[in-house]
């Protein structure tokens, strides 16, 4: 192994790529086509890396592009959504905090696809808003009022307000770990 | 309907916490699981034929 190697580092990065290929998807199987077809992407790309640089930016980048020019070129509606992040939590139907979180998740996959591809990388992937200028290819002051739009957004479409909790977090850490234990159970 | 204006006040700090949190919390799953096998193997594919020459 060598750290400097790009291709080395790259199932460090497959975690997140793949959850920033499900918020644009929004459907599984499709999320990890588009992962493979990146690392493909990447594979035959890495002449091009410079060493030292954001790998993960670059990767995210990569993934990006593929995800449109897909779009483009098949010139289709994205996919339907087979429910983002619902089947991966289990909870129980019926369940208040599980309603909560399904509200949630419908509210996430309704904002446009710059909002909430930019709310995705900043708010949920831990990306700096320069990173995640850097990765989608605009100025820092295009994602930082992307990133605040799409969060008013899911304000409205919640009718979120301060104070408001959106779910009990004992709940969502019960369901949480609930699943963890049936993936690893 | 909220007002439009180009300077509307941001999210109170509070509820960009919790969306926030919200968010991770729905990511966490995909994030702690495993690749599935296929990107796996196909990484492993793409290591061998780089190593022969």
């Amino acid at each position: 192994m060598n750290d400097n190697d790009p291709r080395d580092q790259m199932i460090v990065h497959l975690p997140a790529l793949r959850g920033f290929a499900l918020s644009l998807t929004r459907n599984g199987s499709a999320a990890d086509d588009l992962v493979q077809e990146t690392i493909l992407r990447a594979w035959s790309s890495f002449g091009r890396f410079t060493a030292g640089t954001n790998l993960r930016a670059w990767l995210f980048t990569i993934l990006r592009n593929c995800f449109y020019s897909d779009l483009r070129k098949h010139r289709r509606e994205v996919q339907d959504s087979d429910g983002l992040f619902a089947e991966r939590l289990s909870q129980k139907p019926g369940h208040d905090s599980a309603l909560a979180m399904r509200d949630f998740q419908r509210g996430f996959e309704k904002l446009i696809d710059e909002q909430r591809e930019a709310l995705a990388l900043v708010g949920a992937l831990g990306f700096s808003y320069e990173e995640a200028a850097t990765t989608i290819g605009c100025a820092l002051g295009t994602v930082k009022s992307r990133v605040n739009r799409a969060r008013k957004r899911l304000v409205e479409l919640l009718d979120l307000k301060e104070g408001d909790s959106i779910m009990p977090v004992d709940a969502i850490q019960s369901a949480v770990t609930s699943h963890q234990t049936s993936l690893h159970g | 309907m909220p007002s439009k204006s180009k300077t509307s006040p941001a999210v109170p700090p509070g509820v960009q916490r919790q969306i926030d949190e919200n968010l991770r919390r729905i990511y966490a799953a995909t994030l702690t699981e495993e690749i599935p096998d296929r990107l796996q193997e196909l990484l492993k594919q793409l290591r061998e034929k780089d190593a022969s020459p």
